[in-house]
């Protein structure tokens, strides 16, 4: 034992031999792992917050429909011929859950007639769940009772040419197949930002919608949930399917996947950057130190215990290092969730479009504790690499006779 | 040492820095390697320590042909039989002087108890019974001899290489250490072998190895 701590007693008083070095190489690792942990935070709290805020104003986390309603997901194509019933999905819990009638119509204003979607909602649910409501610009929300109201996106009541208080005529197919046509009243705007979803969406309520497209009063098309985001996709109940966000919207998960990757690339780059940097310092510095090694060796010392007094010196410098890197990485994690960063500051002020809706500016940064693991873990992998060389000299010299 | 040959290089370029040596060290030798430089003294050390290889003819110590062994071996079998002293002292200057001698004894495992018995014997023997806990910057260049010193001969070996220990010292400290050596040789039958230029440490010495091109022949001081 006493060996063990006289042999840590030395590599630690090593470390004090240049003590500008060790600390500006402590401070190389510091800063490293601080920005990887802050960087991984940030990355996945923006792509998390992002999303969140984005399905929260009108996709929801997954959504419960027939198994036929989507039969062909990726071109968006669903088929309003399926519905499900309010039987089928009594076990789910109702809390978290918002029921939507989808149906694609024909408005017609004075200017023009246009093909869109129309939204049958539960008002009173999606006030309480969903962010629809939050878009609404002028006029106002819909209401569980009012008769054949609509809602419209500011630029398709432009283009059709109608205003607040007029009608507008919708004509479409019913699930009966004869043909839906009603006249519905104008009571409010919406702006998604000027993005595309205020071109292609069109709000009534659930009523009004069934009554349009002779939809049983039990009956609807989709069971959305605005639960936690990330929490776990429930087991479709029988006769329905359980469609996450995801499957719904693959272009966006792709691109928050590609942003997580490259967050990692960056950090491996930056790591690998630090590495050399060190490795060059520490090489200079055993280098230095070779005749000692020499004389070492004649007074007895074998190559492994020369080799673990420098591992030992790196570990202590990297458990010095990336200790307070993870401290302070996570330290800055914690100021930017109290204060949360708004990212107007990267688009000169404007606002950031996703699907065709304009998402929140600001980003919370939350703590993902497994980046407090894996970015120190990455650091000192590398840092393991540096002694790979002078430890193979040491080795190599001690094996070497003349 | 039994004919005892090593060469460098080959063809035409082919040095003997020993050869054919024939060489018997007693318990208790006190011996200088002298001869010009370049003439083979550290060459003849080095032999003796297993820091390199004959080329010929066989080296034995302590029941062991050193030749045969691998050069980890030889690495232990230093630890455990031999103590060294540097012309420059070679002390880590990140050890204090106790910790410098301490240092071969902990690498041998020993208790610490036993640790810490032979090296207050050994830095008391050498005059720094005051300066245990003094780093290696703290003292001046005698007194870094003589804790490296110490540190040769703490663990007791059977054989003290010393490579020309006085060449970095002042004429007094010079002979002091010269002193000192005599008395751990003469109290103690500590064995020494110098490689030396000093006339003060020949003068010393029971036996004389003069060595040049590689041939060794001995004599004695009268």
């Amino acid at each position: 034992m006493s060996r063990q701590r006289f042999l840590l007693k030395f590599s630690w008083r090593n470390l004090g031999r240049h003590p500008i070095r060790t600390v500006i190489m402590a401070l190389g690792l510091a800063f490293g792992t601080a920005y990887i942990i802050f960087a991984l935070n940030f990355s996945a709290s923006a792509s998390q917050e992002i999303i969140a805020d984005f399905l929260a104003q009108y996709f929801g986390n997954y959504q419960v429909v027939a198994p036929k309603y989507y039969p062909d997901i990726d071109k968006k194509k669903f088929d309003a011929n399926y519905t499900i019933s309010e039987d089928q999905v009594a076990n789910l819990p109702m809390d978290t859950y918002v029921r939507r009638v989808t149906l694609p119509i024909f408005l017609s204003g004075p200017r023009k007639t246009l093909g869109t979607l129309l939204t049958g909602i539960v008002p009173e649910q999606e006030l309480r769940l969903s962010k629809v409501s939050k878009a609404l610009s002028q006029g106002r929300f819909l209401t569980d009772t009012g008769h054949n109201e609509i809602l419209l996106g500011e630029k398709l009541a432009r283009k059709l040419g109608v205003q607040l208080g007029d009608e507008v005529a919708i004509f479409g197919q019913a699930l009966d197949g004869s043909v839906a046509n009603d006249m519905f009243k104008l009571v409010g705007l919406m702006n998604f930002g000027g993005g595309d979803m205020e071109e292609n969406l069109a709000f009534t309520n659930l009523v009004s919608a069934r009554t349009l497209a002779v939809i049983p009063d039990d009956r609807f098309h989709q069971l959305i949930s605005f639960g936690a985001f990330n929490s776990p996709t429930p087991v479709a109940p029988p006769g329905t399917e359980v469609v996450p966000w995801r499957t719904i919207l693959p272009e966006i998960h792709g691109s928050m996947n590609f942003i997580d990757i490259f967050t990692w690339i960056v950090a491996v780059i930056i790591v690998v950057v630090i590495s050399l940097g060190m490795g060059n310092t520490l090489m200079i510095t055993f280098l230095e130190r070779e005749k000692e090694f020499h004389s070492l060796n004649v007074i007895g010392a074998r190559s492994s215990w020369i080799a673990v007094s420098l591992a030992l010196e790196v570990l202590m410098l990297g458990i010095l290092g990336i200790g307070t890197g993870i401290v302070f990485g996570n330290v800055v994690t914690t100021l930017f969730n109290v204060y949360p960063i708004s990212l107007k500051l990267f688009t000169g002020g404007k606002d950031i479009m996703m699907g065709g809706m304009a998402i929140i500016p600001k980003v919370r940064l939350w703590h993902h504790h497994q980046y407090s693991w894996q970015a120190p873990l990455l650091v000192f992998f590398f840092l393991t690499l540096s002694l790979i060389f002078p430890i193979q000299r040491i080795i190599q010299r001690s094996r070497r006779a003349d | 040492m039994h004919n005892l040959t090593k060469t460098y290089g080959e063809g035409d370029q082919l040095v003997h820095a020993t050869q054919d040596v024939n060489l018997k060290i007693l318990e208790g030798d006190f011996i200088a390697v002298v001869g010009p430089s370049g003439s083979g003294k550290t060459t003849l050390l080095n032999l003796l320590a297993g820091l390199s290889g004959p080329t010929s003819g066989s080296i034995h110590h302590r029941g062991k042909e050193i030749q045969h062994l691998s050069m980890e071996e030889r690495t232990a079998h230093r630890l455990a039989n031999m103590g060294f002293v540097f012309q420059d002292y070679q002390l880590l200057p990140v050890l204090t002087a106790r910790e410098n001698v301490e240092l071969p004894l902990q690498m041998r495992g020993m208790p610490q108890a036993e640790i810490d018995e032979k090296t207050a014997w050994a830095l008391t023997q050498v005059g720094l019974g005051d300066k245990f806990d003094r780093y290696p910057r703290q003292l001046s260049g005698g007194q870094q001899q003589r804790v490296a010193i110490a540190r040769a001969v703490a663990g007791r070996p059977s054989l003290i290489l010393a490579d020309e220990p006085t060449a970095n010292l002042d004429s007094k400290t010079a002979q002091d250490i010269i002193d000192l050596f005599k008395k751990l040789n003469q109290e103690f039958k500590l064995t020494f072998v110098f490689s030396t230029h000093d006339p003060r440490l020949i003068d010393q010495v029971k036996r004389i190895l003069r060595i040049n091109d590689g041939k060794l022949t001995e004599g004695s001081n009268p």
